[in-house]
């Protein structure tokens, strides 16, 4: 029986169409494709950069169920911020709010495609990655969605975490285990994402302010978040360099994380000095109020972040991967010795 | 019967009835369904003989 079978009350539910209908592309739009892709490159790396190796076509359905479980957790999270994302120009036009897809159908999808992306994963792996991927996604669609986004302004930072474990959870599913390298590439994700994210958010303020949003700028101001973000820049950078201390990252990581982290602090410098965030002032008279160059400071370091974080892990990818690593002579080694890294 | 008439009969007899985008709409979205089940299928298969490797024709027939 189809919902079409199933008799209603006119007067009280008049027949409602949806605003279109739904095509595969809406339900590609709801899993979140490219926060999909960035889990993916990132568990990628991890999987490579864990020792022993692994039967590439248990590493594919390691790396698919990964995919699958952050598009579910992305299709949880649009299903219960519909009303926010309504709100915001920047999503208005996501598929609940623009009316293809059904909030329940979200619902319905994010609930199986998490079922079974965890099922995969267990069957691949290990019960160790299967949990590390089922508290990921009850992370990010509970502990982030539905409590800390509408109720502090650290709502990202620890939010965050959910979107740092798939370096660990693919590490997990290739060795059994967890060291302190899935950790460093775990916290290396974790102390980016508020820069990054902040860095939008400067851009976007008045969106989180109208939609209810307790992002840092519309709690704390513009002034503070540019401080903020050249905190968590100031931790992150260095930690890019700790894969080097342990051996993890080799020559060809430590240069590439050390030329694009150098960059990144110039630029979240950058960003502290600006008024990025700011009000603009419509008459010009204002020496004070933010400017183009300055939201163009908050612009250039949300760009570079993307770019900041694929480099970094595919320095690991290609060092790993196509057996280009070697480690840093005189830096390597200083944390622990990595055993049988692919080196 | 119609487009038109379906749609006034379905209107007479309380029910809502679906335009002939919509039908092509939720006929596509079957597919991928069907597609996507099958997927899956052949993903379960095919983890289960990269697990077991050598050892699934190790059984007595």
């Amino acid at each position: 029986m189809t919902d079409l079978s199933v008799p209603y009350d006119e007067k009280a539910h008049p027949p409602q169409r949806p605003a279109r209908s739904a095509g595969a592309g809406d339900y590609v739009a709801l899993m979140k494709p490219r926060v999909m892709s960035l889990v993916v490159f990132t568990g990628l790396a991890g999987l490579a950069a864990a020792p022993g190796g692994v039967d590439p076509v248990l590493g594919a359905a390691m790396i698919f169920a990964i995919a699958c479980g952050a598009g579910a957790a992305g299709a949880l999270n649009q299903w219960f911020d519909a009303d926010i994302d309504a709100k915001m120009s920047r999503t208005r036009m996501r598929p609940i709010p623009a009316g293809a897809v059904a909030k329940e159908e979200a619902l319905a999808l994010g609930l199986v495609v998490s079922a079974l992306s965890v099922i995969t994963m267990l069957l691949a792996a290990n019960v160790l990655a299967a949990a590390l991927l089922a508290f990921t996604i009850v992370f990010y669609a509970v502990v982030y969605t539905m409590w800390l986004k509408r109720a502090t302004a650290q709502n990202i930072v620890i939010g965050g975490l959910a979107g740092a474990l798939p370096p660990a959870i693919a590490w997990a599913g290739a060795t059994n285990s967890l060291t302190i390298d899935p950790l460093i590439l775990v916290a290396i994700i974790f102390f980016w994402t508020p820069p990054h994210f902040w860095a939008l958010s400067l851009l976007r303020s008045q969106d989180y302010r109208e939609a209810g949003v307790p992002m840092l700028p519309v709690t704390h101001g513009a002034a503070h978040t540019r401080l903020q973000i050249l905190l968590y820049s100031s931790v992150m950078v260095p930690l890019g360099l700790a894969p080097a201390l342990t051996g993890l990252g080799g020559q060809i990581y430590t240069a590439a994380a050390g030329f694009t982290g150098a960059l990144f602090l110039v630029l979240a410098v950058r960003v502290a000095r600006s008024r990025a965030g700011d009000a603009p002032d419509p008459t010009g008279l204002d020496l004070y109020a933010a400017t183009a160059a300055d939201q163009r400071a908050a612009r250039d370091l949300f760009a570079f972040s993307i770019l900041y974080l694929f480099v970094v892990f595919a320095a690991l990818l290609a060092e790993h991967g196509l057996g280009l690593h070697a480690p840093v002579p005189w830096l390597s080694g200083w944390v622990g010795a990595v055993e049988g890294s692919g080196a | 019967m119609t487009g038109g008439e379906e749609a006034r009969s379905a209107e007479v007899s309380g029910f809502v009835a679906e335009d002939q985008a919509q039908r092509h709409a939720r006929r596509r979205r079957n597919v991928a369904l069907a597609l996507a089940l099958a997927g899956f299928v052949v993903l379960i298969f095919v983890v289960t003989l990269a697990r077991l490797q050598g050892d699934v024709l190790n059984r007595p027939f």
